[in-house]
């Protein structure tokens, strides 16, 4: 009960009575005894009505269609799930392990200047690199033909190439993860010299899943590796030429962007 | 890659046996409208991604004690509240940003002219003048459509706590969405002064 002994239960209403009323906070006997004097009352009810209509306005909302979660957020939402995902699920693991970020050193680092700690989540430690093989042979025509045998070790080489945007790379996070297939790369080996030519160290970076994709036409490989940024990924693609001497790097960029 | 025609709840269960496509495809499924629940409830964009994202990894660590008789929709949006309140709670120290757009107590009217869609920025923007005490339990009761019990169970504080501060919020907000006539009127001061307006009889109305 929120009234006092100054609030009168009865005409002239207060506001606060009427609302206290409105929302079942008075006790049944006081509530009893005003409904019939508040219901006998225009300007109660008008007070009531205006109640109501708070009601209905707050309930609209909940039941409006909702704007869709910004890009960057989804992108970086989509990068700490990847990362989760393969924190659980690693494709293979560094001898040393990817420093632990928690969200409070992401926002430091966003130089938000929001002090307070936050975050549960020091276990999302690794983001996600994405590297990217082309490997696409082309036919006597110059269209690219489709992948070659898959690699021995390739668990996943039934699966299809995922098709991958330059503009939506994230798109293709969920399906990359956890996923082991080499393709042209044949296995960890090929890969850890095609990721070695690309400066990328095998021995202090997790990898979180490789496969073949399509890379707007172009059959290659995805590769996530952990960054060691919650959240956080980068993008790298080279050409079906890449191995322990030759990069063949066409796109390295981070996901997101920021 | 997992079928797009999947239930929630089958999503869940193959998540939970090893699929590593379920989760994300539930993600991309429910994540705007977490995100709404997240932004309304803490109001801050940053904020509302860092705890969606808290959510969401609590959930897909949790999934394997999803209980199949819950609506996977019910079981995420309470996780993602509780990811939100953690946050209010923490901030709860700290002062209240005002907002820019609506200086204090300024009713915000007229309605009648407004779409929809301006209609929910008003009310976003009075909600916005409440003190977290306030307006989480209305978010919770009012926009989230949870129960006054579970409410109160959701914040660990008494139903009748529940009830009297969406009764303090809610007259609040008739005073500032311009519903009221007397717009100045503050809480605990006479309502005898109020548009005048058909009403139809009223119910004992005692909360949900």
């Amino acid at each position: 009960m929120t009234d006092d002994a100054r609030s009168p239960l009865g005409p002239p209403w207060s506001v606060d009575v009427l609302a206290d009323l409105h929302a079942g906070v008075l006790d049944p006997e006081q509530s009893a005894r005003l409904w019939p004097a508040v219901n006998a009352d225009p300007e109660a009810r008008a007070v009531l009505a205006a109640l109501d209509s708070v009601k209905v306005g707050l309930g609209r909302l909940g039941a409006a269609p909702v704007e869709p979660m910004p890009a960057h957020f989804a992108a970086r939402l989509d990068a700490a799930l990847a990362a989760e995902a393969a924190r659980t699920r690693p494709v293979s693991r560094p001898e040393a392990p990817a420093p632990v970020t928690d969200l409070a050193q992401a926002r430091r680092r966003r130089n938000r200047g929001l002090g307070w700690a936050a975050g549960v989540l020091t276990a999302a430690a690794a983001a996600v690199a994405v590297t990217v093989t082309l490997f696409s042979p082309a036919d006597e025509t110059g269209n690219p033909v489709a992948a070659g045998p898959q690699g021995q070790n390739s668990s996943d080489a039934a699966k299809p190439p995922l098709q991958v945007n330059r503009t939506d790379l994230s798109a293709a996070i969920g399906g990359v993860s956890a996923e082991r297939d080499y393709g042209p790369l044949k296995n960890q080996s090929g890969l850890e010299q095609c990721l070695q030519a690309n400066k990328v160290d095998p021995a202090k970076t997790e990898v979180l899943g490789v496969r073949q994709v399509n890379l707007e036409g172009k059959p290659g490989i995805m590769v996530l590796l952990s960054t060691g940024e919650a959240g956080r990924l980068r993008v790298l693609i080279v050409e079906p030429t890449c191995d322990a001497d030759n990069p063949a790097k066409l796109v390295d960029t981070p996901l997101p962007s920021r | 890659m997992t079928a797009p025609a999947s239930s929630d709840a089958a999503l869940i269960a193959a998540h939970a046996a090893g699929d590593p496509h379920a989760f994300a495809e539930l993600v991309r499924r429910h994540r705007d409208r977490m995100w709404a629940v997240a932004l309304r409830t803490l109001r801050d964009p940053e904020e509302a991604s860092d705890a969606l994202q808290e959510a969401f990894i609590s959930a897909f660590r949790a999934a394997s004690s999803f209980r199949a008789e819950s609506q996977v929709t019910t079981w995420l949006h309470r996780i993602v509240v509780n990811a939100c309140l953690d946050r209010v709670r923490r901030r709860q120290a700290r002062p209240t940003v005002p907002l820019p757009e609506t200086g204090p107590g300024e009713p915000v009217t007229p309605r009648d002219a407004m779409s929809d869609r301006e209609t929910r920025l008003v009310v976003q923007r009075a909600l916005a003048e409440l003190s977290d005490d306030q307006r989480v339990p209305i978010l919770l009761v009012d926009v989230e459509g949870y129960s006054v019990a579970e409410t109160a169970a959701l914040l660990g504080i008494a139903e009748g706590t529940v009830k009297s501060r969406c009764a303090r919020g809610r007259a609040k907000l008739a005073k500032v969405l311009g519903h009221l006539r007397n717009p100045d009127a503050d809480a605990n001061v006479r309502g005898d002064a109020v548009e005048g307006r058909s009403t139809p009889a009223r119910r004992h109305w005692e909360g949900r």
